[in-house]
């Protein structure tokens, strides 16, 4: 099976592409309106809301860039995993039942709507769109360029084929991706994220038990390894530092509760109860993927310490030259599968609130009233954010997608964790409050992120720059709420909030 | 009210560490360098990095986040009477929290200065606790959750009200169309 590598992972590749395909299909005879399109008409069971959830987490990142941030810094970037105990937790507790609440007693299908009904504000809900749309564009540019990377590196070994043009990559994974986005929309989403899931948790599993065997003396021998080195890069903070570290963990941990695509999951659940049980699940899902992050980390970075493996021209590259030299072909498969199952989870949640922001919140924010014929509109909405998207990962230099980057996690998390999983449990924010903590975050976030890249400032001990928006915009929030009068919230609506 | 004065006490809070952060004095290799070998890899160098004040701001740092994360929790339960038990066991648990954070970190710096960490199982002990103790430790409050949810979070008469109040917004409907 060695000889023939580059078909058996470019079959595993394309065993999961067509299946993707073949669910698209299939979800678009259960897409019938835009409810069904924006929400799976709340019929979605436990087990594939809770796999949807913690697969749109995950990301591509954490197969990719999650083993090379271990390469690199050793177990600073373990801090984003660990805290997926309370950040799960916190996003449950805070909005497992009032996102759901919310959605069935306005028949809400998008955060910006539930907002609206929360606020009574149409500034806050197009505001709250408008944050979506901004990060959506970056993160999106960010997942299709990583996605023409994987094919790109599965079809280079292929003979006959080589290596094909970024922009040939870019067009064949959009099409899969925009096809059954624009199919089946949030059903097909979840549905494929359901297989992407299960795909994730097995590949990781496997591969961190090739992992322990590809070092003498499994973890403890890494451990050793990594010890004689530099004893700080397997220290509880990596080689970033605790006040570094710590910043991640804040960010990643309140932060989760403001991912769009991941809580607006929390509204399509059959019962309110259901939450009961995704909780956990959810956690386990995580844990089990995050496994592959932690072992291909370890193992690279010990390897190449030991001169077992010479070293990697960017860490990025750990997990690929993992599966490539130490992983048995079939396993390298469903890890590639994998990988760019973690990435497509990610991308169609985002395509489907970007057209979402764009059919349906922002024209109601501005007009009053959705636009006619929604259901045909939020397709076309789905192929042009697609293709705008794919046009900056591809034409806009490299600074550029990094800078929209920036709207990614830290732009949702500052925007939204006050506005949506604070102000649905406190009847006394206000409006203004979540303007203003909005606002601040979309200011925060690119603004340092502009100084960082066009001047020599830095934040002191590296402490992340998103850390520092979550915690201004939480705290203005809070402040300007405290101190201002209440404001009058629909009687419905606070009836909810008494539950 | 009381909670969410608290939780903007606490930001506050979190806020003055970081402005502590920007008037400390960094150490060479307090984000980590250039690996000496390979240029893809950072190094964290020399311990001593992490002063004692250093120590002390990630610690407050961490105290306060722990602290933010429970009082996010009780404000999404609600601090009336009839959570009360659910609160307190919610406080308990946080105090687990705080327990084996702060403990994480004094293994730490206990380590700080000398030739080689000690080693508990495969790790460095301070590694150990975050993998195995603090990444686990939440699922206490996982745990309320799921024991809870039927007697706090999501009652029977709040299934009751609920149908009550999508009743009322039916019929509300109906007369304003």
């Amino acid at each position: 099976m060695e000889e023939n590598r580059p078909i058996v992972i470019l079959t595993c590749v394309a065993v999961y592409l067509v299946m993707c395909i073949g669910i698209g299909l299939w979800a678009m005879r259960r897409t019938k309106s835009s409810r069904d399109f924006f929400m799976a008409g709340r019929h979605l069971g436990i087990v594939v809301t809770s796999v949807a959830v913690f697969s749109s987490t995950m990301s591509g990142f954490g197969f990719v860039g999650g083993p090379g941030l271990v390469y690199r810094m050793g177990m600073s970037s373990l801090w984003m995993v660990v805290c997926t105990t309370i950040g799960f937790s916190l996003t449950f507790f805070l909005l497992g039942k009032r996102l759901r609440l919310f959605a069935e007693l306005r028949d809400s299908i998008s955060l910006p709507d539930a907002v609206m009904a929360r606020y009574n504000s149409a500034t806050t809900s197009c505001l709250t769109a408008v944050a979506i749309l901004l990060g959506v564009t970056g993160y999106l540019a960010g997942q299709i360029l990583a996605m023409a990377t994987v094919l790109q590196s599965v079809l280079k070994d292929i003979e006959g084929i080589g290596v094909i043009r970024i922009e040939f990559s870019v067009a064949i994974s959009c099409l899969v991706l925009v096809f059954y986005c624009v199919t089946g929309g949030i059903i097909a989403s979840v549905y494929t994220d359901l297989i992407q899931g299960f795909v994730m948790m097995i590949a990781a599993g496997l591969v961190f038990v090739t992992a322990m065997y590809a070092v003498d003396g499994g973890f403890e021998g890494m451990s050793r390894t990594l010890v004689a080195d530099d004893s700080e890069a397997i220290s509880p903070w990596g080689t970033l530092g605790i006040l570094g570290v710590l910043s991640w963990y804040f960010l990643f941990t309140l932060g989760g509760a403001g991912q769009p695509h991941v809580i607006t999951k929390l509204m399509m659940t059959r019962e309110v109860g259901d939450a009961r049980h995704m909780l956990p699940l959810t956690i386990l899902g995580y844990t089990v993927s995050a496994l592959l992050w932690i072992s291909i980390g370890l193992a690279m970075r010990t390897l190449v310490l030991q001169c077992a493996h010479p070293e990697l021209a960017k860490a990025d590259n750990a997990a690929p030259a993992f599966l490539q030299d130490y992983a048995h072909p079939l396993l390298a498969g469903i890890v590639f599968a994998g990988l760019l199952a973690a990435i497509m989870s990610t991308a169609d949640s985002f395509l489907n609130i970007g057209a979402a922001a764009v059919v349906h919140d922002i024209p109601r924010a501005m007009r009053g009233r959705s636009l006619v014929n929604e259901l045909f509109w939020a397709r076309t909405a789905t192929v042009i954010i697609a293709a705008v998207a794919a046009g900056f990962a591809l034409y806009s230099g490299e600074r550029f997608v990094a800078l929209l980057g920036a709207f990614g996690w830290g732009t949702f998390a500052a925007a939204i964790v006050p506005t949506v999983a604070i102000g649905f449990n406190w009847k006394r924010a206000t409006p203004m409050a979540a303007n203003v903590a909005i606002l601040s975050s979309l200011f925060i976030n690119f603004g340092v992120k502009l100084l960082e890249m066009f001047t020599d400032f830095t934040i002191p001990f590296k402490i992340h720059e998103g850390a520092l928006a979550l915690m201004v915009s939480l705290t203005l929030f809070f402040g300007i709420s405290l101190m201002s009068r209440q404001q009058k919230i629909a009687d419905d609506i606070e009836a909810v909030m008494e539950l | 009210m009381r909670t969410p004065l608290v939780l903007f006490c606490l930001l506050v809070a979190m806020c003055g560490v970081m402005a502590a952060c920007f008037v400390t004095e960094e150490a060479p290799t307090s984000r980590g360098v250039e690996h000496s070998d390979f240029e893809t890899m950072h190094q964290g160098g020399p311990d001593a990095r992490h002063s004692r004040r250093v120590l002390m701001l990630g610690w407050g740092f961490g105290m306060l986040q722990i602290a933010l994360y429970v009082g996010c929790l009780i404000l999404a339960v609600g601090g009336d009477a009839k959570t009360r038990g659910f609160v307190t066991m919610l406080i308990l648990c946080g105090f687990a929290y705080v327990g084996v954070f702060t403990a994480m970190v004094t293994v730490y710096a206990q380590t700080v200065g000398t030739a080689e960490p000690k080693f508990l199982g495969s790790f460095p002990a301070a590694t150990t606790w975050m993998l195995f103790v603090l990444w686990p430790v939440p699922l206490l409050f996982v745990v309320c959750y799921v024991v809870g949810f039927k007697r706090w979070v999501w009652t029977p008469s709040d299934r009751e009200r609920f149908e009550q109040i999508l009743a009322a917004r039916e019929i509300e409907q109906e007369v304003s169309d």
